[in-house]
């Protein structure tokens, strides 16, 4: 049985249709890497699949969980979300917490875990990325770097069935790409079910099982990293691959 | 005249003052904070209330802010059955200037609430907090800290508005100081002055110091 099932997902802004009725099937343990052209709808599918962002119709399976995105209760939205983390493209680290705190918060209010023992499980979490030592620190003391590599933390601490990354590095540094793309390859080695929207070719290479190619709100071909990223069949991706490998 | 006269003098109205200063200043924020809520509303009825009041509040002069609550509240309240006859003056000065103030405090607060990034919003949903939760450990805090300087410029509007109590007969400093001129026949009237604009300086200047003391405490960006 799939882990996740969208079907049909349908959703507009202001009457300009940005998912055009999007499927997508996953298993536990799947690496999905999504790429596609600015504005095609990538993120918005993200937010889509927790409820930051509410689609117009579609529904969506999480294990045993159903829900129809047209008539979602509260109470759905709340209980999609605890089973879902995500990682944001600008980190979004709550800036009044300490990088302890950030950890915590999620712990502590999404799932109900004591203070206690919140904190121990955040400094375990710390301590994985190498950012112990910074536990008192305001997101705004941290490099880009630091705070992306605590975002991650803060979805790995609540123990998701999917962790859904939005451009995880395209803020960043180039030199501070490594070390996170490193904390999502040794996620992904531990069998860390994740949806990662980039554009990193070597990195949806190097860690993705499964590539979804996005185009105006559908999706264009899904298939295996070799398949779409190293003989793609279709003329759109080759030349949105190539294009790409200009840039960089 | 000597100088130790006229402190004594004016200092016996500074337990008014303050009281008076401090009291309507949190009843004003609570009453911003209120006044934030219901203009972020999504119906319309909720808005235009909150603008309403806004723009009634900001437009009326302070002075008839607190005539208006001292001579027509107690009308107003005797017409739903509350006799209001003995309350004292320091309720309703409090009172009027809350509620005077109340619509700038509004806007302060929501200007600040508009301000707060949308993905500190999403951040807190998507690790399962639920609203009330986002909002008293996420979204709050980072209101009152952007707001913090402006709030810190209404508290000095409002200890100059203080002094103008005395038009419904509490005996603050103000008052003490035109009562002293006046049994002089004006006489002392420059020097009670100076030191009473002296004690509003170093009034000033211990809350400044105070509100320095809590930005520092609380500042993390
Ligand atoms: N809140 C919004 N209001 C109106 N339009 C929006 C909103 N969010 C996204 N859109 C529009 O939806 C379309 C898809 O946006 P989305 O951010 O999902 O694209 P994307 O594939 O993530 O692009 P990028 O690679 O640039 O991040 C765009 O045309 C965008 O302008
Ligand atoms: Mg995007």
């Amino acid at each position: 049985m799939a882990l996740l099932q969208v079907d049909n997902l349908k959703k507009s802004f202001n009457n300009k249709t940005v998912l055009k009725g999007v499927n997508l099937q996953i298993d536990k343990g799947d690496v999905v890497a999504i790429i596609g052209p600015s504005g095609s709808g990538k993120t918005t599918f993200l937010k889509s699949i927790n409820l930051l962002e509410q689609p117009d119709s579609g529904t969506l399976k999480l294990n045993d969980d159903q829900l129809d995105f047209s008539k979602v209760t509260p109470a759905e939205k709340l209980k999609i979300r605890r089973k879902i983390a995500m990682v944001f493209q600008n980190y979004a680290l709550f800036k009044n917490k300490t990088a302890l705190e950030n950890i915590t918060e999620g712990l502590i209010y999404g799932r109900n875990v004591s203070k206690d023992q919140a904190t121990q499980r955040a400094n375990k979490e710390l301590a994985a990325v190498g950012l112990l030592d910074k536990q008192d620190f305001y997101p705004a003391q941290l490099s880009g770097g630091q705070q992306q590599r605590i975002g991650i933390a803060r979805a790995t601490a609540l123990d998701p069935e999917i962790i859904l990354f939005d451009e995880p590095t395209s803020a960043l540094d180039p030199e501070l790409v490594g070390t996170v793309v490193d904390d999502i390859d040794k996620l992904a080695r531990n069998g860390q079910t994740m949806i990662v929207v980039t554009h990193l070719i070597s990195f949806a290479r190097r860690v993705a099982n499964k590539v979804i190619f996005f185009e105006d709100g559908n999706v264009l071909a899904f298939g295996s990293p070799e398949d779409i990223l190293d003989h793609p069949k279709n003329e759109r991706i080759k030349q949105f691959l190539s294009a790409i490998s200009k840039d960089h | 005249m000597n100088l130790f006269v006229i402190i004594k003098s004016l200092l016996a109205g500074l337990p008014n003052t303050v009281l008076i200063l401090v009291i309507s200043f949190l009843l004003s924020s609570i009453i911003g904070l209120l006044v934030m809520w219901i203009s972020l509303q999504d119906d319309r009825v909720s808005r235009g209330v909150a603008r309403l009041y806004t723009g009634l509040s900001r437009g009326t002069p302070p002075l008839l802010m607190l005539l208006l609550s001292y001579y027509e509240l107690p009308k107003l309240l005797q017409f739903v059955g509350i006799n209001a006859q003995d309350w004292s003056k320091n309720l309703f000065a409090i009172f009027g200037l809350a509620v005077g103030f109340g619509g700038y405090m509004g806007e302060v607060f929501r200007a600040a609430f508009e301000s707060v990034d949308q993905s500190q919003f999403e951040a807190a949903y998507a690790v399962g907090m639920q609203r009330k939760d986002v909002l008293k450990e996420i979204i709050l805090p980072q209101v009152f800290q952007i707001a913090l300087p402006n709030i810190q410029n209404m508290f000095l509007d409002f200890l100059k508005a203080s002094s103008l109590v005395y038009v419904i007969g509490i005996s603050d400093m103000y008052r003490n100081a035109t009562n002293l001129a006046n049994v002089h026949q004006g006489v002392f009237q420059l020097q009670i002055f100076i030191v009473l604009g002296l004690i509003y300086w170093l009034i000033t200047i211990f809350f400044e110091y105070l509100f320095k003391l809590y930005i520092k405490k609380n500042t993390y960006i």
